[in-house]
């Protein structure tokens, strides 16, 4: 990890962008509990995530340049603070542990049936530490050639699948209770969109000059077409299977078939698929090990990472070994878990910022009518 | 069997970094380094003699399902 590499605004952009659309290639969660309305979710979840992103931008703005461990310690203390990063670093640990397991139990379960999930899960940690060892920077370079690989791929096949589209499976709209729709907006933002807070932790790699609010914006808007365009081809070429199979991607990509010739396609989505996995694995490797290193006070979390990335292997074998229960988990229990991390912890923190900030202020203005009146 | 050798395969990557360690007398990052190689070792050694125990992760799920009663009921 090299402390001097200093991530621009656009490479900045580009590993948003790949980290969320890494986010949105699991849309399970939402298509199981929407089924042919879970377009609906990609855009009310994008518009409730509005104001967190705010508050997310106003830290940032209040604390530039401060990854969030830092100002965690700048607003509450080193004590609380370094308690309040302890469960950013947990919470980041949690989703690297999730994201590890599902993309062992999809490789497992699709592409190589029968390797040991241990071997897969081991093998795919190992290159994703030698990765972050080398820094965010390369990554960084990395993420662009990803994000437009795995958008073109995502036109290309979605072209492919028109032939196997029918319009009649969006309809009926709108015909499931209220709750569910709350439930596939809740989880939209929560799961996917409300993972952006890892981004909170990158800021020291940032370039001096650089403005997080446009990249952050862009690569909202972009993972809202990338979601939309996904989500609108599953509905669209699965139609009442969607909210049965696991991976609808994977199943829709199966679909195609032109003229015998062009088959097995779905290989390049695995393949999309695992580097954007890959990807979204080295940023939050990054990220709990930067918290490690915050809150022990290490100088860098380079030597610790090999340990560390051995440490999520095996809690993941321990977590979830039943596929139905990470699913269970995903869709009906973790979204209330992220919504007190993802927001309700940086909406305190920030309230927090702002007393602190109004309290100091309020005393230099007493003092300096004290000294004036003298 | 698998388990053995991805445990050695593991922790002997993970000991590329002790020799350095060691010799720059890096204390707070050896402290962490074997708190982290301890727990891989338990988890281990747990896993491989077929013990499960519910982890953070399966306490959180029931808290928050059982205890808060915050969870959507059921998988649709």
């Amino acid at each position: 990890m090299n402390a001097k590499s200093r991530i621009s605004g656009l490479q900045f952009f580009t590993v948003t962008a790949c980290f969320l659309i890494g986010t949105f290639l699991r849309i399970t969660s939402i298509t199981s509990v929407l089924a042919n309305d879970a377009w609906v979710s990609v855009f009310t979840g994008a518009v409730a995530y509005l104001p967190f992103l705010a508050v997310f931008l106003g830290l940032v703005k209040r604390y530039p340049g401060k990854s969030l461990f830092e100002i965690n310690e700048a607003v509450f203390g080193a004590v609380a603070g370094r308690i309040l990063s302890c469960v950013y670093t947990y919470f980041f640990t949690m989703i690297l542990t999730t994201t590890l397991l599902d993309m062992a139990n999809f490789i497992v379960g699709f592409i190589m049936p029968g390797t040991p999930i241990t071997l897969v899960l081991a093998a795919f940690m190992v290159s994703c530490v030698y990765a972050t060892r080398k820094g965010l920077e390369p990554l960084a370079r990395i993420s662009a050639l990803l994000a437009s690989g795995a958008c073109l791929v995502l036109v290309v096949n979605s072209l492919l699948t028109v032939a196997n589209a029918d319009t009649r499976y969006l309809f009926p709209m709108f015909t499931l209770p209220f709750l569910r729709y709350v439930q596939g907006t809740h989880t939209t933002i929560s799961l996917y969109f409300g993972e952006s807070i890892v981004f909170l932790t990158l800021l020291p790699m940032l370039d001096t000059k650089t403005d997080i609010k446009k990249p952050m914006i862009a690569s909202l808007l972009f993972a809202v077409v990338i979601a939309f365009l996904a989500v609108t081809r599953e509905i669209l070429t699965l139609g009442p299977l969607l909210p049965y199979v696991a991976r609808p991607s994977y199943e829709t990509m199966r679909i195609i078939d032109i003229e015998t010739i062009l088959t097995r396609i779905e290989s390049i989505y695995a393949f999309i698929m695992i580097s954007l996995t890959f990807f979204k694995a080295c940023t939050l490797l990054f990220a709990s090990a930067s918290g490690i290193a915050q809150i022990t006070r290490i100088e860098s979390p380079k030597p610790i990472l090999f340990p560390f990335g051995a440490f999520v292997v095996v809690f993941a074998l321990q977590t979830y070994p039943i596929v139905g229960d990470f699913l269970y988990w995903s869709s009906n229990v973790s979204p209330f878990i992220f919504t007190i991390i993802e927001f309700i912890l940086p909406l305190l923190t920030l309230l927090a910022a702002w007393t602190k900030g109004f309290i100091g202020s309020s005393q230099r203005l007493h003092v300096k009518k004290g000294a004036v009146r003298k | 069997m698998i388990i053995a050798g991805v445990a050695a395969m593991l922790i002997g990557i993970a000991a590329l970094d002790l020799p350095w360690l060691i010799r720059e007398k890096k204390r707070r990052e050896l402290i962490v380094y074997a708190i982290c190689l301890a727990a891989v070792s338990a988890y281990i050694l747990l896993y491989a003699l077929d013990v499960r125990f519910v982890t953070s992760l399966g306490l959180l799920h029931r808290f928050f399902e059982k205890t808060l009663g915050l969870h959507y009921g059921g998988f649709t």
